[in-house]
């Protein structure tokens, strides 16, 4: 089994309402052993990207939101010691934030740039 | 401590609110129990269209949160730092000076103080306030409740609403098919079902309904539109700006220049009469005056056929494609979205809006309004809802604390005298002034006709100004006005009472701290305005009343709207006369008794679950709007301030005639002469457009609608969240600025780089924006939204500084949509646009 959110980007409106979400359920709340708090400023776990193409007066406009991916080989979990990263028999991958502590390279593994360094917390 | 969870409603959405030590830590949509909705079916040839179970919130409230415990709050009472009440009052620093934190006891004492010795000197009209809309939610604390109960109970000079976001619906569609009792906004009743079932394509005109969400029913309506583009319904934008909603459903885009949609109207029109497309028996029999209006559209008197090739010498639209449109709209079932209501729309807030809007009416009317998919609907309202279970709303008389009969005493305001919003600073700076129309006239189309007069004979100018939750920095016209307004010596005391710092908060004399409505009890349901806009909750796909909980204790030194007026009345010996005997709790209980709720939940389980779903029954009838006017039938909709409604004029319109009128009974009778809105519509060039003298000098459009990130000025620097939607804000060099879209062309041509600091200028402000270049606006135009929050001079105090915030309304223009048509005009406004070195 592998649980994964499917994001269709042709319905997407750009609305930025999981971009909002995200950062109301993270910021400044922990949820042990899945996450520390996410900062309050500067840290977007869920991303998004306007993209504008085309000229006037036949642009386009398409939006790619960007969540951690989850990915089948995750560079992040090679790039872990200790097992701080893993994946749970339903395919998500779970940053430890105990275990994590101190190991910059988790952040500069991701190609996708969706993880981020909790200076504070280290 | 643990964490508890309350329910609540904003004016987007009913939300769960998450509280640990008395903070609030995350708010959700409301997280109502799965068998409490039971959803809707619309069929609709071989498919079946059914809502998900939950709400969707528009996207700021999802960031709430920030805005609760912004450091923008307001957290303690202030008195500006060089106002003494018993000495020099300094009015000329209003904007200026600083202020320093004093105690309830001595904010109030000069408050009550000011009132009385006002009151005492001049008389009760001396005094007036000004409230914005719906920087809260909940009918027992909103702005026509306790504020408008404790103004009407000093006898104030009530400050009539100008319809900001539909003017020319108001002032002009009432003409030509009534529905003035809806502001000149027509009936939505299951439009959804009519579209899904007959719709082949949708001309959204002046309109981006994911943008502005039906008002207050955030995201509710993005699912009905991506099931009309699945089904395939054909979409097509008529905006300068290619907007979101235009984006998302990728449809045809049409980008006419400023101030010419009518002139594309007119030609649309022209299509139809020369190649023989329209409805020819509707038009017998549902319409008069066509014939006068075949004749203009035809040229027969000024000799200029308003062809799609005149149109484009005006509009800059081809020729080609105004007659493409014009067949493949004749030729397919179309429906007309002139704005998120039906009506709205940026092209009915300009010059000459009110002939746009009647065009709109006429267009569909030569088409057979009402017959399937040939309805005006916005796209975000008219999902099946069961109306038959009353719930008040604000704008009900019986919703409101300061009119319900459920009070045992009603105060009513015996002053006579008014003012109008949009002329409040020359009222104070240069009176006399004057206006036809009496302000949201939902009564009767003469209220239009009415003419007004300050100051009123009889009466005394206004000395005491009492502000409350907002700012019109960012949302009216020509606004440094406001700032000449307020440094006035005319204005002896000024008061400014909001939850949030806005931009009128720092031209007060005091400023007292109110709370959110997460921080005392009140009681709403999702996007009811009730009133004249009556059944608004059509755009949710559930009706949801919220017993809006207390969450938190006030924050700061912050209290109630109603907790601060009730210590005025006091203070001023009436308390009783104001509370009535009841506390906030006491209203909401009140008012769930007047209401059908109880038939269908009891106050215990009410108040203790926090919400109660009104889903429709089995038996539900769909009665699609004006269906029955275009079948010649008594009005079948549960519409219930039509006033032919259940009379034997059931089957008329609102009209003098009962019919859509091409030449306008109600204007004829009362202007006759009126030239600017005449009785028949034209097309009149702006008076501050491409063919003004002033073009040469500021040669841009500036386009200001509605937007998308903010809910007027109520959320924006109010919720630093938003500040990282490039949308929305743009951060450059530690500064959040106000966004500016530019054509490249245009960019190209004055050196301006995407994200480079821009001032917008004429003659009237500078406003610093940052840039940003794109292909989605019609060249000639700047596009830049209103609503911005922040108004920011950088030499505070000084009306004509520039503003950094982005307040770009301070360059828009006073002159109203007519001579005898009082709206606001935003969208005819011309500037220049340079490179901004500091």
């Amino acid at each position: 089994m592998r649980y994964s959110i499917l994001i269709d980007v042709k319905k997407c409106s750009g609305c930025y309402s999981c971009f909002l979400a995200c950062r109301d359920e993270y910021c400044g709340n922990d949820y042990p052993g899945y996450s520390a708090a996410k900062p309050m400023q500067e840290q977007f776990w869920m991303q998004i990207e306007e993209l504008e193409r085309g000229e006037y007066p036949r642009p386009k406009v398409d939006y790619i939101p960007r969540p951690c991916q989850h990915c089948a080989e995750a560079p992040c979990i090679t790039a872990a010691l200790d097992g701080a990263v893993y994946r749970r028999d339903d395919g998500i991958v779970i940053i430890d934030p105990l275990k994590a502590k101190g190991q910059k390279d988790i952040v500069n593994s991701c190609p996708y740039r969706v993880i981020f360094w909790n200076a504070t917390l280290d | 401590m643990s964490e508890k969870v309350f329910t609540n409603c904003t004016n987007a959405g009913p939300v769960s609110v998450y509280v640990k030590d008395g903070k609030i830590t995350r708010i959700r949509p409301l997280v109502a129990e799965q068998g409490d909705f039971q959803p809707w079916t619309i069929k609709a040839g071989e498919k079946s269209y059914t809502p998900p179970k939950k709400f969707a919130l528009a996207p700021y409230v999802h960031a709430d949160r920030r805005r609760i415990h912004s450091e923008e709050r307001i957290k303690y009472p202030m008195r500006r730092i060089d106002f003494d009440v018993n000495g020099e009052r300094n009015p000329q620093n209003r904007g200026k000076s600083p202020y320093v934190r004093i105690s309830w006891d001595e904010a109030l004492d000069t408050v009550a103080g000011e009132i009385r010795r006002v009151k005492e000197t001049y008389g009760g009209s001396a005094i007036s306030g000004m409230t914005s809309s719906h920087h809260n939610w909940g009918i027992v604390g909103y702005k026509m409740g306790p504020f408008a109960r404790f103004m009407n109970l000093l006898e104030f000079t009530p400050v009539l609403d100008n319809p900001d976001s539909w003017e020319g619906w108001h002032w002009g569609a009432t003409h030509t098919y009534g529905f003035y009792w809806r502001l000149g906004m027509p009936e939505q009743y299951d439009l959804l079902e009519d579209a899904l079932q007959n719709a082949e394509m949708i001309v959204l005109w002046s309109n981006d309904p994911d943008s502005t969400r039906g008002t207050y029913t955030g995201q509710e309506s993005s699912l009905w539109r991506q099931w009309l583009k699945e089904k395939g319904v054909k979409m097509v934008f008529i905006d300068p700006f290619y907007n979101y909603t235009a984006a998302v459903m990728d449809g045809k885009w049409i980008a006419p220049r400023i101030g010419t949609d009518t002139a594309l109207a007119m030609a649309i029109a022209h299509v139809w009469i020369t190649e023989d497309i329209y409805d020819k028996e509707y038009v017998r029999d549902r319409t008069q005056g066509f014939d006068e209006f075949k004749s203009y559209v035809l040229g027969d008197k000024d000799g200029t056929p308003k062809t799609p090739e005149w149109a484009e010498a005006e509009s800059g639209v081809k020729a080609r494609v105004i007659r493409a449109l014009a067949r493949e709209w004749a030729a397919k079932r179309t429906i007309l979205s002139g704005g998120a209501r039906g009506g709205e729309g940026g092209a009915c807030r300009q010059a000459y809006g009110t002939e746009w809007a009647r065009m709109m009416v006429l267009l569909q009317g030569m088409q057979g309004l009402g017959k399937p998919g040939r309805s005006i609907w916005g796209t975000t309202m008219g999902a099946p809802s069961d109306v038959r279970y009353w719930f008040p709303a604000y704008a009900d008389l019986q919703g409101r604390v300061s009119t319900a009969n459920i009070a045992r005493m009603v105060p009513t305001n015996p002053t006579k005298q008014r003012l109008w919003r949009l002329t409040l600073p020359e009222a104070i700076l240069d009176p006399p002034v004057s206006w036809y129309g009496e302000g949201f006239c939902g009564q009767s189309l003469e209220q239009q006709f009415k003419h007004f007069t300050y100051p009123m004979a009889g009466h005394a100018e206004v000395r005491l100004f009492y502000r409350y939750g907002g700012s019109f920095m960012g949302t009216m016209s020509d606004t440094t006005k406001w700032v000449r307004m307020y440094q006035s010596p005319k204005l002896e005391f000024v008061v400014n009472q909001d939850v949030w710092f806005n931009s009128e908060t720092r031209m007060a004399d005091i400023i007292l701290p109110a709370c959110s409505n997460f921080e005392r009890e009140d009681v709403g349901e999702w996007g009811a305005c009730g009133g004249y806009t009556c059944h608004a909750s059509s755009g949710c796909n559930y009706r949801i009343v919220v017993r809006q909980q207390k969450c938190i204790e006030p924050l700061w030194e912050s209290k109630s709207d109603y907790e601060i007026f009730t210590l005025l009345a006091k203070r001023l010996g009436m308390e009783e006369k104001f509370t009535d005997g009841r506390s906030e709790l006491d209203w909401v209980k009140a008012f769930f008794d007047s209401s059908d709720l109880p038939e269908l939940i009891s106050w215990e389980e009410f108040n203790q679950k926090g919400y109660h779903i009104i889903n429709i029954g089995e038996e539900y009838q769909s009665t699609p709007s004006l269906r029955w006017f275009a079948e010649g039938r008594a009005c079948d909709t549960p519409d219930p301030n039509n006033p032919k409604r259940k009379t034997e004029k059931a089957a008329e319109l609102g009209t003098y005639s009962g019919k859509i009128e091409f030449v306008s009974e109600s204007l004829k009778a009362h202007f006759p002469d009126d030239q600017e809105r005449p009785v028949s519509p034209r097309y009149i060039p702006s008076w501050e457009g491409h063919r003004s003298e002033i073009f040469q000098r500021y040669p841009l459009q500036l386009l200001s609608p509605h937007p998308r990130f903010t809910f007027h000025c109520h959320y924006d620097k109010h919720t630093d969240w938003l500040d990282d939607i490039p949308g929305h804000r743009i951060k450059k060099d530690g500064y959040a600025w106000w966004p500016a879209r530019i054509h490249p062309d245009d960019a190209r041509l004055r050196g301006i780089n995407d994200g480079d600091i821009v001032c917008l200028y004429n003659d009237r402000a500078r406003v610093l924006c940052i840039a940003v270049v794109t292909e989605r606006i019609r060249p000639g135009i700047i596009h830049s939204y209103a609503s911005s929050a922040k108004y920011d001079p950088l030499i505070p105090g000084r009306a004509d500084s520039p503003d950094k915030g982005g307040c770009v309304n301070m360059l828009t223009p006073s002159r109203m949509v007519s001579q005898n048509a009082p709206g606001m005009t935003p969208n005819s406004c011309l500037i220049e646009i340079e490179k901004w070195e500091g």
